[in-house]
């Protein structure tokens, strides 16, 4: 964050880095000291508890960690499952993200469909998208991608991506980036569109001109919450029936078999890559929206 | 009807807009309408740079609206002249949220071109002369917020004079610059009116500035907006704000201004 302001700044505060280096070791430490302490506790205590069954420590968890390729119980390994819950939460986010930012848009610019689907949205909205799962697999059975192609067995990852899934992943993005994009749209400014228009700027040119990148920050918000949310999702519903695969039914399997290395393993593993979804999104909206905030 | 008609051809040879009795109310809260304008009448000669100058609610802003095609009329009727219309004569520059943001300096300026279908090497080319004429082709590449007040009313000039507008409605561009920014502000824009030829209608409420610049001084009633003065101003240019003449002109329209109420 310093660094991004200071390239801006260019060379006016001299002495910053300094000061700014010195406040920031709580930081520092956070990183570092915190999690190691943290780590000898465990693996200290979990060698006196000496059941590694119910608390393994560190070092058997670290053990499966630096190994993703080794598969386990016949169900893949951490890497292949790990892929397959990316994969699904991909096609679900960007179908909703699609589907989210064009019906943000046009219910943000057209009055009359705002007020005809508004309704229906903040029924739908505050319904947790697993609760859609046994509806998903009543309608959906156990059809994947592939097979509404026509193709039965496509021999890819994609046969791991239920037609199920993609739903409820859809409904976990799509909610969040549609009330973004609508509060991004409304929220432009109509002195902007007075600009675009005495600049010559049509009906459809305001559209792409104006409307799109006014609301840009808030698109991008809008998919940072619902990539967040879709990672929430899949972890959920891999765990509930339905599901062949995935670091959530891996993870749910493990548990099952007393295998808690596995287990917290996994869990490891989801974090990582929530917090890592989200510093991208973070970095996106930086690089993209430099102006964000600074209208004037 | 008739007077119009026989007003309007008198003054076909020259007129670039004319404004016939046009009125505007707005309907205030407690629900009674609020004259903004009322049977106005005005008319602005090609080339020439006409300052209408009043206090803040005069009408003025709803005028240049008007003339814009931002707003509608009540009533009246506003005429270019023959060869000039809205869509294309017309460019407006605002006080506030004069670029957009999102775009840089460059391409804030080309955008009414790349709304009129421009190719993006003429444009960019146009765009990069337009930039230099202000003084901001260094900052080509910036982004609006990281500019100064001043260089962002210089370079919303710029993108209101891409299109070649012949009217350019200015609604007081300068109302929130220093001082000595807003009179580098005022020779530039007295400097690129008079190489365009373009007609110029000014709004502020800045006295000194309407004396600097002005061919013809407007000044406006309390609401309901009326002409109620018309300073006609043959001060050569560069004008000397601390000449007698200067002077003279500018105790006149204070005159004015301060009278408008009675």
């Amino acid at each position: 964050m310093f660094r991004f302001w200071k390239r801006h700044v260019n060379g006016s505060t001299q002495k910053l880095p300094k000061t700014d280096h010195a406040r920031n070791w709580p930081k520092l430490l956070g990183w570092t000291a915190v999690p190691a302490v943290l780590l000898i506790a465990w693996q200290v205590m979990a060698n006196a508890v000496n059941q590694p069954w119910l608390f393994p420590p560190v070092s058997e968890v670290f053990g499966r960690l630096v190994h993703p390729l080794r598969d386990h119980f016949g169900l893949g390994s951490l890497l292949d499952n790990t892929l397959i819950s990316l994969i699904r939460v991909a096609i679900g986010f960007t179908l909703a993200a699609c589907a989210g930012v064009t019906l943000g848009l046009l219910m943000g610019c057209v009055r009359a469909l705002r007020g005809l689907l508004e309704p229906l949205v903040e029924i739908l909205r505050p319904l947790c998208p697993i609760a859609w799962l046994p509806f998903a697999i009543a309608v959906f059975k156990l059809k994947t991608v592939p097979q509404l192609f026509g193709v039965t067995f496509s021999h890819t990852i994609l046969d791991h991506v239920q037609l199920g899934m993609v739903f409820i992943l859809f409904f976990g993005a799509f909610f969040p980036i549609l009330t973004n994009t609508l509060d991004g749209v409304s929220g432009v400014r109509r002195n902007y569109l007075s600009l675009a228009r005495m600049l010559g700027a049509g009906r459809f040119q305001c559209f792409v001109h104006v409307y799109l990148p006014a609301s840009l920050p808030m698109i991008l918000t809008g998919f940072r919450q619902g990539i967040g949310t879709c990672w929430f999702v899949i972890i959920a519903a891999e765990m509930l029936p339905g599901s062949d695969g995935g670091i959530g039914y891996l993870l749910m399997y493990a548990a099952d078999l007393c295998a808690m290395d596995v287990v917290i393993a996994a869990m490891i593993i989801i974090g990582g890559i929530g917090a890592l979804l989200n510093s991208a999104m973070h970095c996106a909206m930086r690089r993209f929206i430099r102006w964000h905030g600074k209208e004037f | 009807m008739e007077t119009q008609n026989a007003d309007s051809s008198r003054l076909a040879e020259d007129f670039a807009i004319a404004v016939r009795g046009v009125s505007k109310s707005f309907r205030s809260q407690s629900g009674s309408g609020v004259y903004a304008l009322d049977r106005l009448d005005l008319t602005v000669r090609k080339g020439e740079f006409v300052v209408l100058i009043g206090s803040t609610g005069c009408g003025k802003t709803t005028l240049l609206n008007i003339l814009g095609g931002l707003e509608g009329q009540d009533r009246g009727d506003v005429r270019f002249a023959a060869g000039l219309n809205r869509e294309d004569s017309v460019a407006y520059v605002f006080q506030h949220y004069t670029l957009f943001p999102w775009r840089t300096l460059l391409r804030n300026v080309t955008f009414g071109l790349e709304m009129r279908g421009v190719g993006r090497l003429q444009r960019n080319h146009k765009a990069k002369k337009l930039l230099r004429d202000v003084g901001l082709s260094d900052f080509e590449n910036a982004y609006p917020h990281e500019l100064s007040g001043g260089m962002r009313q210089r370079a919303a000039i710029a993108q209101a004079l891409a299109r070649e507008p012949k009217i350019l409605l200015m609604d007081e561009p300068f109302g929130a610059l220093d001082d000595a920014t807003r009179k580098d502000l005022q020779q530039l824009l007295v400097g690129l009116w008079q190489d365009s030829g373009t007609t110029v209608l000014f709004v502020t409420h800045s006295i000194d500035e309407a004396v600097i610049m002005a061919d013809r001084i407007l000044v406006f009633s309390e609401r309901p907006g009326r002409v109620i003065k018309d300073v006609t101003v043959d001060l050569p240019r560069p004008r000397d704000s601390l000449s007698s003449a200067f002077t003279d002109t500018f105790v006149e329209v204070r005159q004015a201004f301060y009278s408008r109420a009675g």
